[in-house]
């Protein structure tokens, strides 16, 4: 199985140099064709998203984790860093759950 | 507290009290498995926060360098770097079970040099932002399973949960609300079998005295 990679153009090029293919998303409208193509990828194994394309297609990620098993999803920063007002799905699981660490 | 509805006799009570202890436990058993299920996340969701700040800060890092680079490297000369990436990267799926629960893992191996163009049109940025970036692509595989993981044990503690309290407050009560009923229905029935031999009695030595 192979990585993928949805991220603006220059993470997508770096991610290249490492062999994983990708796709550069650039504003909403385009996340969920792009999304849409990365789940379909043949053989995709995990799918590399940033913070930002992730919050345009916040319903369809939960949907896919929740429901789906391959790929992977794993949201990663860019280059602004860590967004402040995002929140992981594991973090929104936990507190679903009711656990407080 | 419903009364089930079953027919007051002693084969019924008796069936209903196997019922009751059976649910009894069940429900011991699967608030075990809730305890541990709950142990587990909480040590998974640690490693999950511990894996996710390094990888953060590990992709600051690369995203610096590489912009760097691309910042001291003219455009045409970038893309032609990476024309032919000799490296690949592989992921073999495979599975683990974590209490029963199936949870994908992966082997990542890489094929080929990262490096894979002259170094005299490079710069030394890009070799580290590449270097960089594949170590990040390690952790990111362990991250892609540990969040798989947090999110499988998120939902089967709450499938366990559900069961666990449909157990304790609405099966168990039910069950003992129906012995109880069975119970008071037996001992009316006794009574008033009683109550009836003795008016017989009564009856039968009017008839002989008279």
């Amino acid at each position: 199985m192979k990585f993928y990679v949805l991220a603006d153009e220059d993470i997508v090029l770096g991610f290249r140099y490492v062999g994983v293919p990708g796709e550069a998303v650039e504003g909403p409208k385009t996340a969920k064709q792009a999304f849409d193509r990365a789940v379909n990828y043949p053989d995709a194994g995990i799918l590399i998203i940033t913070e930002k394309i992730a919050r345009y297609l916040d319903e369809t990620i939960t949907k896919w984790e929740l429901e789906s098993s391959y790929p992977l999803i794993v949201e990663i920063p860019d280059f602004e860093g860590h967004l402040d007002d995002r929140r992981t799905l594991t973090e929104a699981i936990r507190e679903a759950v009711g656990i407080n660490i | 507290m419903a009364v089930i509805k079953v027919n007051p006799n002693r084969m019924e009570l008796m069936n209903l009290k196997k019922r009751l202890k059976l649910a009894a436990r069940g429900h011991k058993l699967l608030k075990g498995k809730q305890d541990e299920l709950v142990q587990r996340f909480i040590e998974i969701v640690h490693e999950n926060r511990e894996l996710r700040i390094s990888v953060e800060e590990e992709l600051s890092k690369a995203y610096s360098s590489f912009l760097i680079a691309k910042a001291v490297m003219p455009e045409e000369e970038l893309e032609e770097a990476i024309m032919i990436p000799s490296m690949e990267m592989h992921l073999t799926p495979g599975q683990k079970a974590i209490m029963n629960l199936r949870v994908p893992t992966f082997e990542l191996k890489a094929g080929g040099d990262p490096v894979c163009y002259g170094y005299t049109e490079t710069s030394v940025e890009l070799d580290n932002a590449i270097q960089i970036f594949a170590e990040i692509l390690k952790k990111l595989v362990r991250l892609a399973e540990v969040e798989k993981s947090v999110i499988e044990l998120a939902e089967e503690i709450i499938r366990t949960r559900r069961r666990v309290n449909a157990l304790e407050y609405i099966l168990m009560p039910n069950l003992q609300e129906t012995i109880k009923f069975v119970k008071m229905k037996l001992d009316e029935n006794e009574r008033s079998t009683l109550a009836r031999l003795m008016k017989v009695k009564d009856i039968v030595r009017e008839k002989r005295q008279s």
